[in-house]
């Protein structure tokens, strides 16, 4: 057991938000420890969006500093000298991505509160530090993001070495376009770089869930979009 | 199989290119392992406590950037191409006997000739792409480089792992590594990349040295515990 007890962000925030997810005691904090089995990670959609690529319009995460939750999160990646510019670029889909619109349409989340969905391009050299997702740029109340809160991803390029993922303590790697990847929003700390040699492509979910949700994400079912 | 043909630069002339051609890794992304000619990991562990030696090093070199050394030109040529700011790999500190004498004494555990050694200090945000190593501290020809068979080299974890660090050799994620842990693996032949996402610095020994027999000894062994 190597059982992390000391690992809070040391920064000047009064409490970095890493710090406020680990109180919510969701996670086991122990790097020998191998995770729970909700963290999904599979092949799930077939299709050839890659010419849709070409016309992703990118502009810089919206942290709106005016949101408590994304304040702490900035104010911690600031005091740990992280540069906001290397972060993930984002376009919501438009009619200019069709076939991605089709797939914002096919993952089942609960309609009645805000769904989030982006498309997300991590170039070599960026990367999103280790953290956990409160989801503070939805505006869902954190209450609910701590009892239902779920994120997916679907991965719209293949993986080449040199991409880097772990959630917990689970590497992500090896993803061919297509796979998801699934998890329930501030149980896990996470981060990604890209040391590789090419573009990363992704589209990203943030919502609560549902019944039918689990449903879908349970099915191994591959979905044609 | 998916090996990967396209993988290229298109652009300018990169260490890349070069080296890519001379290396005898697959080229493989779907294969899960590496075999233990190209990789081995803790075939010797090293058991001490270094933390004073490294609160005290002075982090002040720089990887070498002489844009006039065609090795050393070719490899910042790649940032430039991928678009990623050349002092990304952050900063370094030569392995000083007189400062680090428990640290040298894992240097001298290898038992190469002539090593050289630098504890790469990789701070939340730095990284290193994907890159072929070249032994570039001598100037030479890439032709020589791509026939080195006399140079060795292995890194020494000096901290344990702490999430959000990556480092990747090949297909092979080394994650979760202990302060001690030791890692050799063929330089000329296989890719590999590393990054800190993390909220903590990661120190790693870097030790480059001339082969030896007592070297391909130990290389043979599993978990030889050294205590310094």
């Amino acid at each position: 057991m190597a059982k992390d007890i000391k690992h809070g962000v040391h920064t000047d925030v009064k409490l970095p938000l890493f710090d406020f997810a680990k109180t919510q005691k969701l996670y086991h904090f122990d790097i020998d420890k191998k995770d729970d089995d909700d963290i999904i990670f599979k092949p799930k959609f077939k299709c050839n969006w890659a010419h849709e690529l070409d016309n992703f319009k990118p502009r810089p995460t919206d942290f709106n500093l005016e949101r408590e939750y994304t304040r702490m999160q900035v104010e911690e990646w600031l005091n740990l000298r992280y540069d906001v510019s290397k972060f993930l670029q984002k376009m919501a889909p438009d009619d200019t991505v069709p076939t991605l619109q089709r797939l914002e349409a096919s993952i089942p989340m609960d309609k009645n509160e805000t769904l989030q969905v982006q498309i997300t391009e991590q170039k070599p050299g960026q990367y999103v530090p280790y953290h956990m997702d409160i989801m503070a740029s939805t505006g869902i109340e954190t209450k609910k993001v701590i009892e239902k809160g779920y994120r997916v991803i679907v991965f719209l390029t293949d993986w080449l070495p040199g991409e880097f993922m772990i959630w917990g303590t689970t590497v992500i790697q090896k993803w061919k376009a297509g796979y998801i990847l699934a998890w329930p929003a501030l149980k896990y700390p996470h981060s990604t770089a890209n040391a590789s040699h090419h573009t990363g492509y992704r589209m990203r979910w943030s919502g609560l869930v549902t019944d039918e949700f689990h449903k879908w994400l349970n099915s191994d079912e591959i979905m044609e979009v | 199989m998916a090996q990967d043909t396209k993988h290229w630069f298109n652009q300018g002339e990169t260490l890349w290119d070069y080296r890519r051609k001379a290396s005898k890794w697959h080229f493989d992304p779907d294969i899960p392992n590496e075999p233990t000619e190209m990789l081995k990991l803790n075939f010797v562990q090293f058991k001490g406590d270094w933390k004073s030696e490294l609160a005290q090093t002075k982090f002040t070199e720089r990887p070498p950037m002489d844009l006039a050394e065609p090795l050393q030109r070719l490899g910042i040529q790649e940032h430039i191409n991928l678009g990623v700011d050349t002092r990304i790999e952050g900063l370094r500190s030569t392995v000083d006997p007189t400062i680090h004498k428990k640290i040298n004494k894992i240097v001298e555990a290898f038992q190469f000739d002539d090593p050289y050694a630098q504890i790469i200090l990789q701070k939340p945000g730095e990284m290193f792409t994907l890159h072929i190593d070249v032994v570039a501290c001598d100037p030479r020809s890439m032709e020589a480089a791509n026939k080195d068979e006399t140079n060795m080299r292995v890194f020494v974890a000096l901290e344990d792992w702490c999430w959000g660090q990556y480092l990747m050799m090949g297909n092979h994620h080394w994650t979760n590594w202990k302060a001690g842990d030791a890692l050799w693996f063929r330089w000329q032949d296989m890719p590999h990349a590393s990054a800190n996402c993390g909220h903590k610095t990661r120190p790693m020994l870097k030790i480059t040295g001339k082969v030896t027999p007592q070297f391909k000894k130990l290389l043979e062994q599993n978990n030889v515990i050294v205590d310094v």
